[in-house]
């Protein structure tokens, strides 16, 4: 396979065309109700929240997830040599 | 308050740069970062439509996405430092192992 540059910038900015203009045509029709509240601002204890409460079992099998992953990455990064 | 399509429009502009990456590297490890930056765009929009909708959802969303882009880095540049050590090149377009 030969990389063909200009046939991948003429894809790349016809799907940037595409999404910019998607992205400008929708009527965000609520962009005036924004809050305007600076207290509003940190959110670091609402999302602690959220993971702890309502999102705990996706929180634990991703956990697993990340483990499980980190432990094949060494099985895999590690030499055959000292297997 | 910066309005949601500069969100969208720097997001966009991320994605299609990691798609050209992709699209034109041969490098391995310049493809698995162009995917990062795919990835960090569409966190990109899950925080700025959890800025808009004044909810903290998409931004518990984002945290897992990136979880989840650790551990497939981890897993991508492990396989790439494999298939390394094997046949001493990285560049994807002569490796065929994966090939059938």
């Amino acid at each position: 396979m030969r990389t063909n540059r200009p046939l991948a910038f003429l894809v790349v900015l016809l799907f940037t065309a595409i999404v910019v203009i998607g992205a400008f045509g929708t009527s965000w029709n609520t962009v005036s109700e924004l809050p305007q509240n600076p207290a509003d601002q940190s959110n670091i204890e609402g999302i602690g929240m959220l993971i702890f409460t309502h999102y705990v079992a996706p929180f634990e099998v991703l956990s697993i997830v990340l483990l499980a992953s980190l432990i094949g990455a060494i099985y895999l990064a590690k030499g055959e040599e000292n297997q | 308050m910066i309005p949601l399509i500069f969100y969208l429009g720097l997001a966009a502009l991320l994605f299609s740069i990691g798609l050209y990456g992709v699209m034109t590297h041969k490098n391995g490890i310049r493809m698995i970062m162009c995917i990062e930056l795919m990835l960090n765009s569409a966190n990109l929009n899950l925080v700025a439509f959890s800025s808009y909708t004044n909810t903290l959802n998409g931004q518990v969303f984002a945290v897992f996405s990136i979880a989840l882009a650790a551990a497939e880095a981890a897993v991508g540049f492990a396989i790439l430092m494999a298939i390394y050590r094997m046949h001493d090149k990285i560049n994807l377009n002569e490796l065929k192992i994966l090939r059938w």
